[in-house]
């Protein structure tokens, strides 16, 4: 004989409550979908009914636990149905298929009734259908049994629920957190819902200034739209953008966040499902580039994940984010036209959104353009401002690179683009594209350092000697040497290392610190890493002590001073010595003051 | 800690992931150490491995563990080896992926990995997955299986990876051993999206591409290919997969397959990791060959400019860039064999060479 296995219930709540719903107060969700659901069904067979949900506590006080007991007039449960929906846990096939065809609903009787057990003990259900002439009452128990019977007297139709506080669980029976917890999942709900704790009576869902009706969206009053967006995320907003999707019947509002944001946060939007509250943090309803905007939006036809707290990431989501993106966009091209002062301020607060549409959508990239501020070596300027000034665009691709280029090219006034930035490169990339006669040229430190002045013949014939002694002291340094003339002529010279010439010399670095076995993994990494890029030392023939050094006749003296302008460019540049820098350093100094005593 | 730093701290927390964030970081590192703030230095580095190890730059990542170690190693009573035990399974695993460490060096890594879990109390869990990796990822198959057992017969702890890695990292080694059926028996919590983190399913559905292709599931390796290909394009830290992805759309859509290639040949190009250049070298290598197969003799390849290799070596002809692909993954396939000591590498080379001529 095959016997049935026995699942414990408790097991089971405990299981719900702990991983699948985020927070225990999830129950109250359920109970107003299930009774939301009861009285969409009886409104399609009865275009004449009004339904309505009233919701009563009873606070725990003294030897009381509190009671929770919550009505609707909707279409009830047969017996039949009772047995059906309220016994059989968690039977997927049969449940999937059965909740397809009733795909109106929101939620999923049985399984969502089976979250009360995470706050009640015992749950009884009274309940009367539109199609039955008897009424039938429910006991759960926690303890996974439960008994049905027929009620004798006559009741009217629809569902009453009764949630006795487990001892415990005081804390989801207080009124003014059950009213706000209400308030929270049911206030855009079509149908009235009423809370009172027995002396007064009120309506959750008041009128809100829309209800994600397009007539709503589009004529309501700005502010009264914005003020709602303001209590409901407790922050400003610059203004909002109404949002429309044929696919999955999605409309809302997106509100344009009046901060700087970081592109990594978390978004958190605020999401409904047939009207009732869903989620605050579903992330994956825009696109990625829209993280400049928070929304209030409805959908009537997607597919929450189990938890009900997220979207499932499918092709129809794909097909909801490029619908609502054209929202987004449209309202932006309509700024670009006649409103360009809002425009202007969107960009400015939220240049990385923008950078990343523009790179999405060639149209957009026109439109904005202009108006794209960039990091440059004279300041922060507006693509249209730099290109008053050159139609050669200079650009470095990464940070370090820029902070050495800016202090050889401030000097020299000359306007070079730090692209380190994520998008920026992309976008200086794609300007020959759109604008014919625009250059772009992109610049490494090595590249600003060969651009300085050739020094001639004899000046090289002079200052031969001083360049051999110092790439004899620099050799061991990975370091080359150069001579050239440059301004400002107070710099005696500068350090300039590319990308992989400083990933070598970290390397370098790291290794002599490290323990044995890395020590000798990372030598031989970089080892083989192509050597071919080094980091050069600089000299500057305008300058006067260089112009000392060339002439001075103790080589002693110079390669002390070498080694000392070596430290001291390094230093500079913020690159901190190795420890066998730090010896050269400790030693030159030392030497230079016995040299001079 | 002076103000600058403090500024530079807060400027790098600010960017989004990438390279400009990296480099920040590592400037903190420079500055902290030159102020001698072993503390910053220490805290940063962990910041550095993590951009690192996820953004493409696992030299950087490498480099600033083995700084944290020392720290460890040198001062015990203030920086405590368990707060590294984590980052050392993304270390032994990046390790391999150069040539140029020898095969007795990665042997000691993954010795020390182990001597330090133990030291912690950890479970080996972690140290079994990664050694199973390392081994069937450089041909040692029959001691990967080895490996394998024991990695999903020892108990999970907090040191484990997460849940859908996990599953994931099982189903890679399963698709090696050619198990289809098992494969993707295990990988459906993955595919119902009950288990998902930051790289999966990302990663999984690039793992299923080719033996969907193999079993004829068209549809669903097309499928798998959008979602996949649409949550990894953006990030170089993603390359590894990329390859495989050439494969596909070479063998379904080879046009397609150009532009992929286009688009991600860059972070093939620059990256100093050798395992990954050799993967998408190859797949592209793989790629050129159809399209002369299909007659496309004449095709136009547009490319970055610092990576525009048309340019920078000639390749006039498709044959010149069928001889520059296939010395370049030659070259690399021989370093790697050379430090393996087996012909793994040229195994990896003929199987993707026949999908030339495969029709699903």
């Amino acid at each position: 004989m095959d016997l049935r296995f026995k699942v414990n219930l408790q097991g089971i709540i405990d299981l719900l409550s702990n991983h699948l719903y985020s927070s225990p107060k999830v129950y109250i969700r359920e109970l107003l979908q299930n009774a939301v659901d009861a009285i969409t069904v009886r409104s399609k067979a009865d275009s004449g009914f009004s339904g309505s949900v009233s919701i009563e506590l009873f606070e725990p006080s003294g030897e009381n636990p509190g009671t929770l007991i919550v009505e609707d007039n909707g279409i009830g449960l047969t017996e039949d149905e009772v047995h059906q929906f309220l016994a059989v846990i968690g039977q997927s096939s049969k449940r999937e298929e059965f909740f397809q065809k009733r795909s109106d609903f929101i939620g999923q009787f049985g399984i969502g009734l089976l979250s009360c057990f995470i706050v009640s003990d015992e749950i009884v259900l009274i309940t009367k259908s539109a199609k039955s002439s008897y009424a039938v009452k429910w006991v759960g128990k926690y303890d996974g049994t439960y008994k049905v019977c027929r009620l004798e007297e006559d009741v009217s139709i629809g569902t009453k629920i009764f949630l006795r506080c487990r001892a415990g669980s005081e804390e989801y029976f207080q009124a003014q957190p059950l009213k706000d917890l209400l308030v929270h999942y049911g206030c855009f709900l079509p149908y009235p819902i009423y809370f009172s704790t027995g002396k007064n009576k009120v309506l959750i869902n008041k009128e809100k200034p829309f209800d994600f009706s397009k007539e709503s969206l589009l004529e309501s009053d700005r502010e009264s739209i914005l003020e709602y967006g303001r209590k409901v995320f407790e922050e400003d907003f610059m203004d909002y953008i109404p949002l429309f999707s044929k696919t999955g019947d999605i409309s809302g509002v997106a509100y344009i966040i009046s901060h700087k944001m970081n592109p990594s946060s978390r978004r958190k939007h605020r999401l409904y499902l047939k009207k009732m509250f869903l989620s605050d943090s579903v992330e994956n309803l825009l696109p990625e580039w829209a993280f400049f905007l928070k929304c209030i939006v409805n959908c009537n036809d997607l597919q929450p994940t189990a938890s009900r707290e997220e979207l499932c990431d499918d092709k129809k989501l794909y097909q909801v984010q490029s619908e609502l993106s054209e929202c987004i966009r449209n309202y932006l091209v309509d700024k670009a036209r006649f409103d360009k002062a809002r425009l202007r301020e969107i960009i400015m607060i939220h240049t990385l959104s923008i950078k990343a549409l523009s790179l999405e959508f060639d149209e957009l990239y026109k439109l904005f353009i202009d108006w794209l501020p960039f990091e440059t070596s004279v300041g922060t300027l507006t693509f249209k401002e730099i290109t008053n000034r050159t139609n050669v665009i200079q650009y470095t691709s990464n940070i370090d690179e820029f902070r050495q280029v800016q202090r050889i090219s401030a000097a020299k006034s000359i306007c070079i683009l730090n692209c380190g930035y994520i998008y920026d490169t992309e976008i200086v990339e794609k300007l020959p594209e759109f604008f014919h006669n625009i250059h772009i040229e992109r610049v490494s430190p090595t590249d600003i350092s060969a651009s300085f002045e050739e020094l001639d013949y004899n000046q090289r014939e002079k200052a031969f000697e001083f360049v051999k002694i110092a790439e004899v002291v620099l050799q061991p340094f990975n370091c080359l040497v150069r001579i050239k003339k440059f301004e400002p002529s107070e710099l005696p010279a500068l350090f300039v290392i590319d990308e992989e010439a400083n990933l070598i010399r970290n390397i370098e670095n790291t290794k002599e610190v490290s323990n044995s076995l890395f020590s000798s993994i990372l030598g031989q990494i970089s080892e083989n890493i192509s050597s071919s890029s080094k980091a050069q030392l600089c000299f500057n023939y305008n300058n006067s002590l260089v112009a000392r050094l060339i002439n001075a006749s103790e080589k002693e003296l110079v390669c002390m001073s070498v080694e000392i302008i070596y430290i001291q460019s390094l230093l500079m540049g913020h690159y901190p010595l190795n420890p066998k820098e730090m010896k050269l350093l400790n030693s030159s100094l030392l030497n230079l003051i016995d040299y001079k005593l | 800690m002076d103000n600058r730093l403090e500024d530079l701290i807060l400027e790098a927390h600010s960017l989004p992931e990438g390279k400009a964030k990296l480099l920040l970081l590592e400037e903190v590192a420079r500055m902290a150490d030159s102020q001698n703030d072993i503390e910053t230095g220490f805290n940063i580095r962990k910041e550095i491995v993590r951009q690192g190890m996820f953004n493409g730059h696992h030299l950087n990542a490498i480099t600033a563990f083995s700084w944290r170690l020392a720290c460890c190693e040198k001062y015990p009573q203030e920086f405590d080896i368990s707060n590294l035990l984590w980052e050392y399974k993304w270390i032994v695993n990046l390790v391999y992926l150069f040539p140029d460490v020898p095969k007795d060096k990665i042997e000691q890594l993954f010795e020390d990995m182990k001597n330090k879990y133990n030291q912690e109390g950890a479970s080996l869990r972690p140290y079994y997955c990664m050694k199973c990796k390392y081994l069937f990822g450089s041909g040692f198959g029959e001691m990967a299986e080895e490996y394998y057992s024991k990695w999903i017969n020892s108990p999970r702890d907090s040191y484990s990876d997460c849940k859908a890695c996990d599953v994931d990292n099982q189903v890679y080694y399963l698709l090696y051993t050619k198990n289809y059926e098992k494969a993707l028996d295990i990988v459906q919590p993955i595919l119902l999206r009950r288990l998902s983190c930051a790289e999966v399913p990302h990663i999984t559905y690039n793992r299923l591409l080719l033996p969907l292709l193999e079993l004829g599931r068209l549809d669903d390796a097309q499928s798998f290919h959008e979602k996949g290909y649409k949550l990894i394009h953006k990030n170089k830290g993603f390359l590894e997969y990329m390859g495989n992805h050439l494969l596909y759309l070479t063998i379904t859509d080879v046009n397609m397959a150009l532009n992929v290639f286009e688009k991600h040949f860059q972070w093939a190009f620059d990256t100093l990791t050798l395992y990954y250049k050799f993967d998408f070298y190859l797949a592209s290598w793989v790629m050129f060959l159809k399209l002369k197969k299909i007659g496309k003799d004449d095709v136009k390849v547009h490319l970055q400019k610092d990576c525009n290799i048309i340019e920078k070596y000639n390749l006039n002809t498709i044959e010149d860039i069928l001889a520059w692909f296939e010395k370049q993954t030659r070259d690399m396939a021989n370093k790697f064999n050379t430090r393996n000591g087996n012909d793994y590498f040229n195994i990896m080379i003929q199987d993707k060479l026949k999908l030339v001529d495969f029709q699903p």
